[in-house]
């Protein structure tokens, strides 16, 4: 059976990620046949942050952390070619590729601002996350800014 | 010496090989980026040491440190440092005919001089000297 984690946006598309959506009702979610995987992604994601004790809550922080980014990225998307919620060093990291090849001290600033807002929201507390911009480097370039065992995109 | 004194003295060491460093500016842009950044990680420990008694264990615990609200201006000059310095040392893809494939491709040596050190740097260090002694302000060599 075809299954919905489609290939990324890079040419040779080998990197998997699960794909992220906005739904209808503007809620950020996979499509209903990826959410077996969406929820070993999620308790994975977990048991990174040592959360597995506060399994409920966590389940529904990382609903809003999904939302959060997706916001923010619907804020931002002229600027951006991809986004990634993965793990490094132990805890969440979202890279954001940008579409521009210039350096863009403001996109940064931005981005820096999220990771700051995120770190500071009570509603967000069981939540550890990093940002990470990135120039348009390639496939094989981005692999050493990301995680494929913990590897979550947004697509729309 | 007190540990604030110790991480001032390791800052004014990255600064003198920053210094070194940017007289040649256009051949080490990644060099500098990675320098400009463990003078920030040390200052930053001085900051700590100082305002909290506390020694951060790694990168990580670092950073999250920065992200209390007390420490915002810091933050928000400390994280592109340590996002430049990482790009400078891993990226690295020469093969691929990629539009960005170097460090020094996205920054130009240029910029990493006149944005990274004298624009960051120096106002992350001026974000800090509230938060260090009399005695660390007047030690620190600052950009």
């Amino acid at each position: 059976m075809a299954t919905d984690i489609e290939k990324g946006q890079f040419p040779k598309n080998r990197i998997q990620a699960l794909l992220l959506r906005r739904n209808p009702s503007g809620k950020i979610g996979v499509d209903p046949r990826d959410s077996v995987r969406f929820d070993i992604q999620r308790e994975k994601a977990a048991r990174l942050l040592r959360m597995m004790d506060h399994a409920e809550q966590f389940e529904k922080q990382f609903s809003l952390l999904l939302d959060v980014l997706g916001r923010w990225i619907g804020d931002n998307d002229t600027k951006i070619k991809a986004a990634y919620l993965t793990m490094q060093n132990g805890i969440l990291s979202f890279v954001v590729v940008q579409v521009a090849a210039e350096y863009d001290g403001e996109f940064e600033d931005s981005l820096t601002d999220l990771e700051f807002a995120i770190a500071n929201d009570a509603d967000l507390n069981l939540i550890s996350m990093t940002t990470m911009p990135l120039p348009p480097v390639s496939e094989q370039a981005l692999r050493s800014f990301i995680d494929e065992s913990l590897l979550l995109q947004y697509v729309g | 010496m007190s540990a604030e004194h110790d991480h001032i003295a390791l800052a004014n060491v990255n600064n003198d090989a920053l210094d070194h460093l940017l007289r040649d500016y256009e051949q080490f842009p990644e060099w500098i980026a990675t320098v400009a950044f463990y003078k920030a990680v040390q200052i930053a420990e001085a900051v700590f040491a100082h305002d909290l008694s506390k020694h951060s264990m790694g990168h990580d615990d670092r950073r999250k440190t920065l992200q209390m609200e007390r420490y915002r201006q810091l933050h928000r000059d400390y994280v592109p440092l340590l996002t430049a310095s990482r790009i400078a040392r891993y990226l690295e893809d020469r093969e691929s005919g990629t539009t960005v494939s170097t460090f020094r491709q996205w920054r130009s040596p240029e910029i990493v001089r006149d944005e990274l050190v004298m624009k960051r740097l120096r106002r992350f260090e001026q974000n800090c000297l509230p938060f260090l002694s009399d005695a660390a302000k007047n030690q620190l060599k600052k950009r």
